[in-house]
């Protein structure tokens, strides 16, 4: 009969001081109040670093030089939207996947 | 918008070209209106490296391309674009990640040389979703296409 008792405890749901004396992670409530807002907060902080990083990216690749003038540019940047509005060239797809395969 | 990005090859290629046969022509405007959305956008820095250079030029004349389209996109890719040259470490590095993942090295000689300068890379290929390249930067597909190569491109359900 005892044996019985004893065996069906060992089946029952640990309570949660059981399982904090067990060392398993009991949450604490206190640190749950304002979790979104907390996460919502770190989120907005992660993107204005993300912009801020940005930021810096375009600064320093703004320091590679590039060929050709500010006329160049603007000259070469119409003919191409131009060229690939007006003038696709029309392409077979046997073709198009051997030079793909086939880079170098 | 305001940022550094990388544009693979295919998007430039699919920009300037029309695959024969169904939904070629679908796949070009969208990769047309994608690119041309970003080169005519000069708040954007588009960052290049130099093998790639070569690779969307050599590609066009693969497919047949003229000498005037080629010139085309060498200025364009010289005037409008920054590029980055390739230095041995630089080779060495793409050499050890392709043995890594058996991803061949001319994905990583685009890709690893912008580290650390580029925000985002489009790239409809599906090497780039690798985490060897989204480490480099965020990896995103502009088309409604995931593109492997020697294959047609797929279209995405959904």
């Amino acid at each position: 009969m005892a044996t019985q008792k004893t065996s069906h405890r060992r089946r029952s749901r640990p309570t949660a001081p059981d399982r904090a004396k067990a060392g398993a992670l009991v949450p604490d409530r206190a640190l749950l109040d304002g979790l979104p807002e907390r996460v919502a907060a770190l989120e907005a902080e992660v993107q204005e670093l993300r912009s801020a990083l940005s930021g810096l990216r375009v600064a320093v690749v703004k320091q590679i030089p590039r060929r050709g003038t500010p006329e160049d540019l603007a000259q070469i940047v119409e003919r191409f939207r131009r060229m690939i509005a007006e003038a696709p060239l029309e392409v077979d797809w046997g073709t198009i996947l051997a030079a793909e395969a086939d880079r170098v | 918008m305001s940022d550094a990005v990388a544009i693979d090859t295919q998007l430039w290629e699919y920009a300037c070209m029309i695959p024969k046969g169904p939904s070629g022509a679908a796949l070009h405007e969208q990769a047309r209106d994608f690119v041309d959305g970003i080169v005519g956008d000069p708040s954007v820095q588009i960052v290049c490296s130099s093998y790639q250079l070569a690779e969307v030029v050599e590609v066009l004349r693969k497919v047949g391309a003229d000498r005037g389209v080629r010139q085309e996109m060498l200025d364009l890719l010289t005037i409008r674009c920054r590029s980055i040259s390739i230095d041995s470490d630089v080779a060495v590095e793409c050499l050890g990640l392709s043995l890594d993942s058996s991803i061949h090295v001319w994905d990583y000689l685009v890709a690893v040389p912008l580290r650390d300068l580029v925000d985002t890379i489009y790239s409809a290929d599906t090497h780039f979703q690798h985490e060897h390249f989204r480490s480099i930067a965020r990896v995103v597909n502009p088309l409604d296409w995931d593109m492997e190569e020697g294959q047609r491109p797929r279209l995405r359900k959904g």
